[in-house]
């Protein structure tokens, strides 16, 4: 049996010969056919004769890449030759991109292989993935709930067990947040870790690419295929790639978590928040961590900072797309991205553009100092995800307001570019899951997978798998 | 941590966004039906994102790219293998003629 093991254990029985790739493949599309239906975490798919060919190609392979076998999504903002690529809106229905993503290219070069294109909020506008013109994904842990978003199709495939790991996105929490309600583990990388050639944009000095997987090692073991530069991205960090793998399992003894009281007071908090802060605290403990409290009174600028900022850039990104070249036109743009665009160009334009978005800027130089002092006083940080866990589909798309404050902790990590780990660290009584996160200094990818690592090796959220009825 | 704070925001009124204007600069129509709408939407943000003014940024520079590169150069050669051909140029465009893009009218005679 295959269903529930990670991408390590996966890796070593094809390694050994004790399964193929045939045989896992043949089981994922026997949980995809039994609820994809349902769940729709997938815009456009390979169907099961398609990949099986593939798969068989690959059991006859001799030289085996670092991810051979191993099924994964893309969410539908990568370019694929092989698919469509719709950003999630009909303004590029059946478009069929001339090349490929360099993270996909790169997936594919060590033998992984692409399932499907993941359901995603449009053009990454949005914490729901309701945002979208194709189905709405839903929550595979409580189908009446949302898979968060904007990569909620990717992290909900994970945890239904509809693919090994995930490439999502990540601009203001597009990873984390889906990772948190769909209890999986999703990591925002370091700006420029992960080259974003091929990635349809939404802001570009925000967007990130980044693995969700169901645990820590299985992220480690995705990023150190996709990280590395690249030279057609020159924004690409040329920062070496570590051997994420191998620092897994080292001692965390005297290293600290910085903690910052002042976010726990909110009232629109749940108490499944601090519960899951205390109980995570508790553990690193036991683990010789020091828990550290700190101030960072910036962050709650970090909402006003981020929808400045990003709905600029989107504003410029979303220019090219006129209907001339490619796709339809512009009239195609749902309201949440025309507010967003409408947003961001009265920003920018004459007469606004210092008090807003120069104004922002300056703020994220504030905000680059404050997170760099922060982290001269501890290894990491630990914070909340989301306020609360997903909420009833309906509750965000519905009200713009409440759908930016679901954001509220996600959003400072980027304009900083400082990387972070969302995973899974309680479960509420109605058997909802809810995450954390550790953010860390710039390219401490492998500290924060490392903390994560130990942390579930004596947890088990990240084990818990949603009960799913059959079609 | 300490933040500067201005000492006089209150006196700043908040601007209202020009739904029509701001929308032809960035080339969207929208329908009379959602502008309402939207300009109460809007409005909403705005008081939420004016927050930012508050900050004293007297001398502070802005920051563009927080992991800061310069200077990202490459050679000046044809990479043959990200040629597109005009096929694959062409290929998503709803309208072309004679291996051309078509575009709207930008000029009325």
């Amino acid at each position: 049996m295959t269903d529930d093991l990670s991408i390590v254990d996966i890796r070593k029985r094809l390694n050994l010969g004790e399964t193929s790739v045939v045989e896992v493949v043949s089981r994922l599309y026997d949980r995809i056919d039994a609820h994809e239906p349902k769940l729709s975490t997938m815009v456009s798919s390979h169907s099961r004769d398609v990949v099986l060919e593939k798969a068989a190609q690959l059991d006859r392979k001799k030289t085996k890449g670092a991810l051979f076998g191993i099924p994964f999504t893309l969410k539908e903002s990568y370019l694929t030759k092989d698919l469509p690529t719709t950003a999630g809106s009909k303004v590029l229905e059946g478009f069929m991109s001339p090349y490929n993503a360099t993270v996909y290219q790169k997936l594919i070069d060590q033998d992984a292989i692409l399932i499907g294109k993941t359901s995603m909020d449009a053009w990454g506008h949005g914490a729901s993935s309701e945002n979208t013109d194709y189905k709405v994904v839903l929550n595979p842990h409580d189908v009446t709930r949302s898979a968060g978003g904007s990569s909620g199709g990717a992290a909900a495939g994970v945890t239904a067990g509809l693919s090994m790991f995930a490439v999502g996105e990540d601009t203001g929490g597009s990873i984390r947040n889906p990772a948190s309600w769909n209890g999986v583990t999703g990591l925002k990388v370091t700006y420029g870790r992960v080259s974003r050639y091929g990635c349809i944009a939404y802001a570009s000095s925000f967007d990130t690419v980044g693995p969700i997987a169901r645990s820590a090692a299985d992220c480690a073991l995705v990023l150190e295929t996709m990280a590395g530069h690249d030279s057609k991205d020159a924004t690409c960090a040329t920062h070496e790639v570590e051997p994420y793998s191998d620092g897994l399992s080292q001692s965390l003894k005297g290293k600290t978590i910085g903690v910052i009281p002042s976010l726990l007071d909110s009232e629109s908090l749940d108490p499944s928040v601090s519960i899951a802060m205390n109980d995570a605290l508790e553990v690193f403990d036991d683990m010789g961590v020091r828990v550290k409290e700190v101030d960072f009174d910036l962050l709650k600028y970090g909402l006003a900072l981020y929808y400045l900022i990003a709905p600029s850039e989107t504003s410029s990104n979303l220019g090219r797309y006129d209907g001339v070249r490619f796709g339809l036109d512009r009239s195609y743009f749902s309201q949440e991205s025309m507010r967003r665009i409408l947003i961001g160009t009265f920003a920018l334009s004459a007469g606004y553009y210092d008090a807003y978005y120069r104004q922002a800027q300056k703020v994220r130089t504030l905000l680059i100092d404050a997170y760099k002092k922060t982290l001269d006083e501890c290894d990491v940080l630990l914070m909340p995800v989301t306020p609360t866990p997903a909420p009833k589909i309906g509750d965000l798309i519905n009200d713009p307001m409440t759908n930016m404050l679901a954001d509220y902790f996600t959003v400072t990590q980027n304009p900083a570019g400082v990387p972070s780990l969302a995973f899974p660290a309680k479960y509420t009584t109605s058997g909802l899951p809810m995450g954390l996160q550790l953010t860390g200094r710039l390219f401490s990818e492998g500290l924060l997978l490392n903390m994560v690592h130990q942390f579930q090796q004596v947890t088990e959220y990240h084990k818990v798998r949603p009960v799913m009825a059959d079609n | 941590m300490w933040l500067m704070l201005k000492n006089d925001t209150t006196s700043q009124s908040q601007p209202q966004i020009d739904v029509g204007h701001t929308a032809s600069l960035a080339n969207l129509i929208i329908p009379q039906a959602m502008k309402d709408n939207l300009s109460d939407q809007l409005d909403e943000v705005l008081q939420m994102v004016s927050t930012i003014k508050e900050l004293e940024t007297e001398g502070i520079e802005e920051t563009h790219h927080a992991v800061l590169m310069t200077n990202v150069w490459r050679e000046d050669e044809v990479e043959v293998d990200r040629v597109l051909s005009q096929d694959e140029a062409l290929r998503n465009a709803i309208n072309t003629y004679n291996g051309y893009f078509m575009v709207p009218a930008v000029l009325e005679n």
